[in-house]
């Protein structure tokens, strides 16, 4: 089978039976990846009563597509989909992903997905070399650091296996917890860390072997990949604007660059940067190095924002990487609560200590950055992480993650103000990442219908325009007006983006479009898989038109596959896991009420952009979901699938069991 | 002579037998070599059939894929390319890029490639008439995988570490840098290595170049 190993293990920890399914029987429908591991979740969880998060019969997927393994830049991911205990108020369906060289041991070690089910009676962990799989004891690994788990793992298989595991914050059921891969590569959102907690699995260890995939037409991906990686640079938010502040900034101590944000296989942008032998003050002594980019660098808004790499925000991030916590939650999504909290009153104390905040913290809007950080000290920091991760004391209610802390605190009322279904903010133009009008508007809508943060692989719809516009962004290389030309080209409409800077309605207009064509990508992506940061290139400094190569991810799949697959074969194909993500959803309780409780959010937090709309307006943004359910081929009502749309995806089983459910429009 | 002080043999591709003239018998034990001033001591394969002693002979240079570090980002696409050009698959053991990664120590990413060496221990070591093979425009010391036994000699004998030749176990070959002498665009590892990461870090230097 060109592109794919041939199989996916089916791993029961209960019974300790491990078989093989056979991946020909879900691809090319469903792509790869995130889109076989939703088929797989569904085939596991159908004709019964929906699982709950810890329940051992929750199924939880680790998967990679056809171009992992292979050339293809930023190919190198790991999907990891489940039910995500981070969700909220029902822990929904939820997606997150890793880099590493996971993803291409598993293939080449014969498989490309684990779906993993049950609980086993005490920790272990699930050995696969070449071909062959086995649960083994991991007793002696009980309350490691996702660190020396891995060292322990190597020093019994090897240098080179590929290992992702959790630290005591998974072991521990945290709700924040996170799947480790090396030392920065993590699946970060979604709490996936407590999932594999509650079926005590501590790692997994991958050592590759023979099984070499099979690639369709070589000389054409070998073309692809120089094409694709020269075009990269000119076409996406990794070549544009990335935050080159963040770059070699403590030369003392930086000693190299490499490739990604953190380390993802096959990753040709240069962003990473390495630190090593910086001084601990705060989490031992002696000397720690690591990658001090991405969601780390962010480490500092817990602290008061000193961004000096030995100020305390390089160690807690390294900290909360060894527990196997979420930073991004911690950093950006609790922090921020937290900070609301205190600011209105609410939480004075925490872990036995009266509180001393950023008074100036967001509680209305920053009115920069700088403003929203949240003013704990290094040392009030790392006892945070320490209690959440070992559940002491206050951290106990923390590691239920936000809103239900919040709950056991009694500030539900605040929780709206910083979380929608469970998640702190990512780019939605509220909370560090300050977006124009209506780019925010289009971040609601891809909120919206989403399980998780949406932002793991829709960046391409908010960050990179946002940091490419000349009129938004210093040195930004599009001028506003060229999104016409690229919104007509890219996503057949000239009002993509239009509405900027004060025209409330037009604001509104096609972003369904735009936002529906985004969801698609996601799919793709992570089933091929290949990186968010990276794809799509919608917008190129090196065309005459400012067009990007938007179909590049198409054509790797061609080339590996050896399909002739158009965009919109590959639309439709994304499509129907974008139903299934939906059904699954529709079975936990999802409706278009929950879909519209993100409104409350952006319509009473306002922007930053005091001479743009800075609030959702309600009536126009229900109108514009409207046309995105109809264009769904989904109720606007409820908010579920019709027949008719499902018939047409081929997935007349999946409107069955809604139909038996009562929850088929 | 060339600045290697080895013969070069522009014209013809250079098979074992051509080196095999003027070897009079197998020799056993130390050997020294003395070609232009180079001295090279080396111990010869006793065991193996007497003919392989190619030592003595002179080997022409060959060109080389050369890695530079300060503009390599770890991305490792060089070692799929590899295998990719070579065989229509990717798997490592298919690739003649060898790989270094230390993710919790020292955090190093880096691929090593055959050296093409001046003195080539494989292109001695190799025992079977034409298996080991001079290409001659790039002097590439490549393996025809057709005649290749599979009995690791090279791999032992090459100086480097980890070995620059990897073993394909479900064929039982060798498998070497042969440079894509056949592949037109010039190798596939430099062909996919990405000007994003700060430039190119592998390129080809000619044989001719490498004597300058």
């Amino acid at each position: 089978m060109n592109g794919y190993a041939g199989e996916i293990l089916k791993v029961n920890l209960t019974t300790n039976v491990i078989q093989t399914l056979d991946t020909s029987q879900y691809v090319p429908d469903f792509i790869g990846g995130y889109g076989i591991a939703l088929k797989l979740i569904w085939d596991e969880t159908v004709g019964k009563p929906f699982p709950s998060e810890y329940s051992p019969d929750a199924p939880l997927v680790i998967a990679t597509g056809p171009c992992a393994g292979t050339p293809a830049p930023t190919s190198g991911r790991s999907e990891v989909v489940g039910i995500a205990p981070q969700g909220y108020p029902q822990p929904w369906v939820a997606d997150s992903g890793f880099g590493g060289d996971f993803a291409k041991q598993l293939k080449f070690a014969g498989y490309d997905a684990i779906l993993l089910v049950g609980q086993a009676p005490s920790l272990t962990y699930l050995y696969i070399e070449d071909g062959n799989a086995e649960l083994r004891d991991a007793s002696s690994l009980q309350g490691l650091t996702t660190l020396d788990t891995q060292e322990m793992l190597m020093q019994a298989h090897g240098r080179e296996a590929a290992i992702a595991s959790i630290g005591p914050a998974g072991e521990n059921l945290v709700r924040l917890a996170i799947i480790e891969a090396k030392t920065e590569n993590a699946a970060g959102q979604g709490g996936f860390g407590a999932v594999m907690g509650s079926k005590k699995l501590k790692a997994i260890v991958v050592n590759g072997g023979r099984c070499a995939i099979q690639v369709a037409r070589p000389d054409v991906l070998l073309y692809e990949t120089r094409k694709i990686a020269d075009e990269l640079p000119q076409g996406s938010t990794a070549g544009i604007g990335l935050p080159r502040k963040l770059l070699t900034q403590y030369p003392r101590y930086c000693v190299r660059k490499q490739s990604g944000c953190t380390s993802c296989g096959e990753c040709t942008m240069p962003f990473q940067d390495y630190y090593e032998n910086v001084p601990m003050h705060y989490i031992g002594t002696g000397m720690l190095s690591g990658v001090y980019h991405c969601v780390a660098a962010a480490a500092p808004a817990l602290l008061k924002g000193n961004t000096d790499i030995e100020a305390g925000g390089f160690e807690i991030a390294k900290l909360c990487d060894w527990l196997g916590l979420n930073e991004w939650e911690m950093f950006e999504g609790m922090n921020w609560f937290i900070q609301n909290c205190y600011n209105a009153g609410g939480l004075q104390t925490l872990m036995g200590q009266d509180l001393s905040l950023n008074q100036n913290g967001p509680a209305v809007y920053p009115k920069e950055e700088a403003e929203a950080y949240l003013g704990f000290t290094p040392e009030q920091a790392v006892q945070f992480i320490q209690a959440m991760a070992y559940r002491k004391g206050d951290g106990d209610i923390f590691a239920e993650g936000t809103p239900r802390a919040a709950e056991k605190l009694g500030l539900q009322d605040l929780v709206w103000q910083t979380h929608k279904h469970g998640y702190g903010p990512h780019w939605d133009g509220r909370y560090l990442h300050f977006v124009h009008f209506p780019m925010w508007v289009i971040s609601a809508a891809l909120w919206g219908t989403r399980g998780r943060d949406p932002m793991n692989s829709t960046h391409g719809a908010v960050q990179n325009y946002h940091r490419a516009v000349k009129e938004w962004t210093d040195d930004g290389p599009i001028p506003y007006e060229q999104l016409k030309v690229i919104g007509r080209k890219v996503y057949g409409t000239e009002y993509a983006f239009a509405g900027w800077p004060d025209d409330e309605e037009m604001g509104y207009r096609d972003k369904e479009i735009v936002v529906i064509w985004h969801e698609n990508r996601h799919v793709m992506k992570c089933s091929l898989p290949v990186c968010d940061q990276s794809f799509p290139m919608t917008y190129s400094t090196a065309t005459s038109d400012m067009v990007g190569d938007f179909t590049a991810e198409v054509r790797l799949f061609n080339a590996v596959v050896g399909t002739d697959w158009s965009l919109d074969d590959m639309h439709k194909a994304t499509e129907r896991c974008y139903n299934v993500l939906r059904a699954l959803h529709i079975r936990q309780g999802r409706t278009r009420l929950e879909d519209d409780s993100i409104i409350r959010y952006f319509e009473e937090q306002p922007s930053m952009y005091p001479d743009e709309p800075q609030t959702l307006n309600p009536d126009l943004y229900r109108q514009m979901m409207d046309r995105y359910y109809d264009r769904r081929g989904w109720s606007t009502e409820s908010g579920f699938p019709t027949r008719a749309k499902l018939h047409g995806l081929g997935l007349d089983d999946v409107a069955d069991e809604l139909a038996r459910e009562g929850k088929l429009a | 002579m060339d600045d290697f002080g080895l013969k070069r043999e522009p014209e013809k591709e250079i098979s074992r037998r051509d080196f095999l003239r003027g070897v009079a018998s197998g020799v056993a034990g130390v050997v020294i070599i003395s070609a232009g001033g180079f001295v090279i001591w080396r111990e010869s394969q006793p065991e193996a059939e007497p003919a392989v002693t190619r030592i003595g002979t002179a080997v022409p240079p060959s060109g080389y894929i050369r890695w530079d570090s300060d503009k390599c980002v770890g991305c490792e696409r060089c070692i799929l390319a590899c295998a990719l050009a070579h065989g229509g698959v990717t798997n490592p053991q298919f690739s003649s890029v060898m790989w270094k990664a230390d993710f919790v120590g020292h955090y190093l990413r880096e691929p090593m490639f055959c050296q093409q060496c001046a003195a080539p221990d494989c292109y001695m070591a190799c025992p079977v008439e034409g298996a080991l093979v001079i290409d001659k425009g790039t002097g590439a010391r490549w393996i025809d995988r057709t005649k290749c036994i599979g009995c690791r000699k090279c791999i032992e004998a090459c100086t480097y570490t980890p070995p620059r030749i990897s073993f394909e176990t479900a064929d039982k070959v060798a498998i070497k840098c042969d440079l894509c002498k056949d592949r037109e665009g010039g190798p596939a590892c430099i062909y996919v290595c990405s000007e994003a990461g700060g430039g190119r870090a592998l390129s080809y230097i000619s044989r001719e170049e490498r004597k300058a």
